[in-house]
């Protein structure tokens, strides 16, 4: 008797140890700085400018707003990797204790540190276009300073398409961005269909078309 | 017009985390939906640069960097991976660097 009852629970630890493992859910979060709302100029951008404390405040907190809106879809580990400049912006501190920050540059595949193939998802917050788009705010590839364009395969490519590239060989897909109209447009365009928030609209982009913004979107 | 680079009409950070929140949650429950984005490999990539000079460097690793005008240079990687460690060294190589 006391054999099968050691049995029963040896498996139930089992079962129980097995439904854990397969409710893990790894996602890693990309967080650049020109896509966040708000963000019009390196007034913003650089640490020392005028406005950069506040905005890299509101950096952290959309950054926090996508680590809710994982854990809330069911996201049980999360790693946020800092891809804006020297990459130590985020205000570390005002992340939950259970998610896992990288930091600081150079490191090994840049905007993406962090990434390997545990991962199930990865998202992208505070985006923006690439260098050869004409309408994205502050749009570049990798170095505003230094690229005046970047081509991968033949195409032009946005630094949300390298990085969903990047994740792919990998095997993780990427299932959100947030950013600026034509830094989500390019992405969409690139890697197809995903949830996205256009934090912001540019304004040559919106003279083109009747209406403002408010009007026309959700 | 295509002048938008350093002017946008924008959400207010309330409004823009909100939203941020809701479709994160969103994405995260049609994961099942998603695929990963795979490009064909071996990859070409194309870099301009605003100065001669990096170009110029590059013409010492002729095995690695082929140049296609005057500013630009294109490489050939295995893969993805590869790519990302040439243009992390590319962004990051100064002889001055210190420590």
């Amino acid at each position: 008797m006391r054999s099968i009852l050691s049995s029963i629970l040896a498996l139930i630890a089992i079962a129980t140890s097995y439904g854990q493992q397969a409710r893990k859910l790894r996602v890693l979060i990309s967080v650049d700085m020109e896509g966040i709302a708000g963000v019009v100029s390196t007034n913003q951008l650089l640490p020392g400018a005028f406005e950069y404390e506040r905005f890299r405040r509101f950096m952290t907190e959309e950054a926090l707003a996508a680590v809710q809106g994982a854990k809330q879809g069911g996201a049980t580990e999360i790693v946020i990797t800092d891809a804006h400049g020297n990459e130590q912006n985020l205000l570390i501190e005002q992340f939950p204790p259970d998610v896992r920050l990288v930091r600081g540059e150079p490191r090994p595949f840049g905007m993406m540190g962090g990434l390997d193939g545990n991962f199930d998802a990865a998202m992208f917050v505070g985006y923006h276009a690439s260098t050869h788009n004409v309408k994205g705010v502050r749009a570049h590839t990798f170095s505003s300073a230094r690229f005046t364009r970047v081509a991968l395969n033949g195409a032009p490519v946005t630094e949300g398409a390298w990085n969903a590239a990047l994740a792919g060989q990998f095997g993780v897909p990427v299932v959100f961005i947030s950013g600026d109209d034509a830094a989500v447009a390019e992405v969409l365009a690139a890697i197809g269909n995903i949830e996205a928030v256009e934090t912001k609209w540019t304004l040559g982009f919106i003279r083109r078309k009747p209406g403002r913004p408010s009007q026309r979107r959700n | 017009m295509d002048a938008g680079f350093h002017s946008a009409e924008t959400r207010t950070p309330e409004s823009a985390q909100k939203l941020i929140r809701e479709k994160a949650e969103a994405a995260i429950r049609g994961l099942a939906a998603r695929k990963p984005y795979r490009v064909q490999t071996p990859v070409t990539v194309d870099i301009s640069f605003k100065s001669i000079r990096p170009v110029e460097a590059a013409c010492y690793l002729k095995r690695v960097f082929a140049r296609t005008d005057s500013h630009s240079r294109r490489f050939t990687a295995k893969d993805m991976e590869e790519a990302s460690d040439i243009l992390e060294f590319l962004m990051a190589y100064r002889i001055d660097l210190e420590p």
